[in-house]
């Protein structure tokens, strides 16, 4: 019986791996996708010193927030309340549910529709709220796809990358009712519009995330193409804005350069089609916008990686996919692979900081430290540097730390065989004549290699090892 | 029980938080990438033009007095039988002049409430004035208010904005910083649109009208 991936933990990464990769469809539609993606991002930066220093003025707006993030998120507060929005704080996501749930029960909410959101992802929102006969409903069409296919997205801007347009209008023709097939994009397009505008239209109440949230002025700021955010956000008399506390921004101005940043960075494109930006709900006199309005902020685990001052840079993200996009063991694997929320190198370093590294240990494997990553977030987050401590502490001897801001599961993922291969590496490369014999019997000895080295050669040959050293070879040129 | 909670839990958040700043240098922030951008009037109108283009936007220019005609005219070529306009603007007192005896004007009435429903199911398209344009990105700025509803330029599957070409600006960053947002007070939702709704979700294939408005024709009053 064959495992679906879903049907495996993050644990099981290199499991996950194998049956990815043994996916044509689903390597023939990444490759397609992650191409498109990076020609789009590269061809919208096509000044390489206005996109080094916009990344500077980005990362430095970033880092600028984090350095006053109580002081701004009680601003955000302050200013958010002022202006009529509800401010609720969560520790985690079964605080952020419950407290989600109790606004809407208020309500008598029965069907809510909802923006595109990774923390309410995070947090399994969804499935909270169906457990308590609350429907909600993904309008964001990539999101909606997924839902009908009941999966989770596998890449954070473009949830349903994994999918072709065939494979989609298989779904739409077997899931939805009345629905001929048809792989005419628009004609696919046009029916998600039909089906969710007769939702919004009924809908309790919209649900969304939250790009920026500028603390100056206590405005949520929100980046689409399609229109289905301001329609969450404006259509429903309730509106729940759900952020992690990373968010916030200092002033209304940080705004400009990082949109410049997270639209280029993502799709390639100057700006998304909207930029809707929240300040309160609707006002005297006017005459539509929701009429309540929260926002829940979210640690779940955030606060822990700020208190690390290697990790805090994590907390940089604006949430664009240009990592993943440049990282070739994403662009083979695809989302689903990583098993976790937020996919290649950015999830890399997220999910095991937030689920621990016994858990979530094993993704900082799925690297090769090519530093890709590194070079194109917008923000200058040094993902490699991060992999690279999170490895460290993955198999550190130490005893797990109770120091603010450690990692929880050090040492989780230290295997024995391997520590004492790279402590016999190590000694052999130490001391000269431990080297000098070490290669020398490899030379003589090559005859007993053997044929097989577990994973290595299942997927490559077995390296022929020379019958002289370099050193050899050298010294006898000299002769 | 809700409010005891939330304090615990705003508490203990802010308290793990404090003491673990990361000094920043703010002198050293360089803007000089956001504020390069100086074109005349008649390049930033012409790129504002251009970009809206691109986005599949329909844009026409013409003298201001003939705005409102313009607007007719745009109705009459897609066969619109009734639109929404604004009331008590002077945009939207003009063009009620001017469509009342070919057209069904249709207002919101108090509240939306009521209204929704045929909003989503009969209303063919509505006119909003645009505050701002943007040269950089070609795009609008809408501060939606009472007399401009916010769904008018969402629901109907056609939106005409109509921009004075005098409020083009030259970037985002600039209007921000200029026109005062900030100091100014922001509306409940301030709006940037650069072109009519699409998506790429289906296999990279780009297709308009996914949830907001399928067409976007912009009026340009010179």
């Amino acid at each position: 019986m064959t495992v679906s991936v879903e049907q495996l933990s993050e644990r099981h990464f290199s499991q996950r791996a194998r049956i990815a990769l043994q996916n044509q469809q689903l390597r023939e539609n990444l490759r397609g996708a992650t191409t498109w993606l990076r020609t789009n991002r590269k061809a919208a930066f096509d000044d390489a010193d206005a996109l080094a220093a916009l990344r500077d003025l980005g990362s430095g707006i970033r880092k600028r927030a984090l350095s006053q993030l109580p002081q701004l998120l009680e601003t955000l507060e302050t200013n958010c309340t002022s202006n009529g929005i509800h401010v609720h704080w969560a520790e985690d996501g079964e605080q952020a549910n419950q407290l989600i749930h109790e606004v809407l029960a208020a309500r008598d909410v029965k069907t809510v529709v909802k923006g595109k959101s990774m923390v309410t992802e995070e947090i399994e929102l969804n499935h909270y709220l169906g457990e308590r006969g609350i429907e909600c409903i993904e309008s964001d069409m990539g999101e909606y796809i997924i839902q009908i296919a009941k999966e989770t997205p596998s890449h954070i801007i473009v949830p349903a990358v994994h999918k072709n347009k065939k494979e989609i209008a298989t779904l739409f023709h077997d899931k939805i009712e009345g629905v001929e097939y048809t792989e005419d994009v628009d004609a696919l397009i046009g029916t998600g519009r039909r089906i969710l505008r007769e939702k919004y239209l009924t809908a309790d109440a919209g649900i969304s995330g939250v790009n920026f949230a500028v603390a100056e002025t206590g405005t949520l700021c929100l980046v689409e193409n399609e229109g289905n955010g301001r329609m969450c956000t404006t259509v429903p008399d309730l509106h729940i804005a759900v952020t992690g506390i990373e968010k916030v921004v200092e002033k209304l101005s940080d705004v400009a350069p990082l949109l410049s940043l997270l639209t280029r960075s993502a799709t390639g494109q100057a700006i998304s089609t909207y930029f809707n930006m929240i300040s309160s709900p609707r006002r005297e006199g006017e005459k539509d916008g929701p009429r309540e309005v929260h926002l829940v902020l979210v640690d779940n685990g955030r606060s822990s990686i700020y208190r690390n001052p290697v990790m805090q840079p994590t907390l940089n993200c604006i949430r664009c996919g240009a990592c993943m996009n440049h990282c070739p063991v994403y662009a083979l694997l695809g989302g689903h692979a990583y098993g976790s929320t937020y996919p290649g190198p950015i999830g890399q370093i997220v999910t095991p900081q937030l689920r621990g590294l016994e858990q979530s240990g094993e993704l900082l494997n799925a690297c090769s430290l090519n530093g890709a990553c590194g070079e194109v977030c917008p923000v200058r987050i040094p993902i490699p540097k991060i992999i690279r401590a999170l490895r460290h502490e993955a198999v550190s001897k130490e005893p797990e730390s109770e120091a603010v801001g450690a990692v929880r599961g050090r040492g989780s993922q230290r295997h024995t065989l391997e520590a004492l291969t790279w402590k016999v590496w190590r000694l052999g490369h130490q001391y000269p004549l431990l080297y000098r014999l070490g290669t020398r019997l490899a030379t003589r000895a090559r005859g007993l290699l053997p044929k097989r080295l577990g994973a290595w050669t299942r997927v490559r040959t077995m390296p022929r090892l020379a019958d002289k050293t370099l050193h050899e070879l050298a010294q006898h040129r000299h002769k | 029980m809700l409010e005891v909670k939330q304090s615990a839990a705003r508490d203990k958040i802010l308290a793990r938080l404090r003491n673990h700043a990361i000094a920043v240098d703010r002198a050293a922030e360089d803007y000089g990438v956001m504020t390069g951008q100086d074109w005349d009037h008649d390049t930033r109108l012409s790129r504002f033009c251009e970009l809206l283009n691109n986005a599949h936007a329909e844009v026409l220019r013409v003298p201001a007095n003939e705005c409102a005609a313009k607007v007719a005219a745009v109705l009459k070529d897609k066969n619109i039988k009734s639109v929404l306009l604004s009331q008590g603007t002077e945009l939207g007192t003009e063009l009620e002049r001017t469509l009342a005896e070919t057209l069904d004007i249709k207002h919101y009435p108090e509240t939306v409430e009521s209204f929704k429903q045929a909003l989503f199911t009969e209303t063919q398209a509505a006119v909003t004035q645009a505050r701002w344009g943007i040269a950089e990105t070609g795009t609008l700025v809408l501060w939606p208010d009472a007399n401009e509803p916010r769904t008018m330029s969402l629901v109907p599957p056609l939106h005409i904005a109509v921009v004075d070409a005098a409020t083009i600006v030259n970037t985002f960053f600039q209007l921000l910083n200029t026109a005062n947002w900030a100091e100014q007070g922001m509306p409940s939702n301030a709006l940037l649109i650069s072109g009519p709704s699409k998506t790429a979700d289906i296999q990279q294939v780009l297709a308009y009208g996914a949830h907001g408005p399928c067409e976007l024709v912009v009026v340009v009053c010179e």
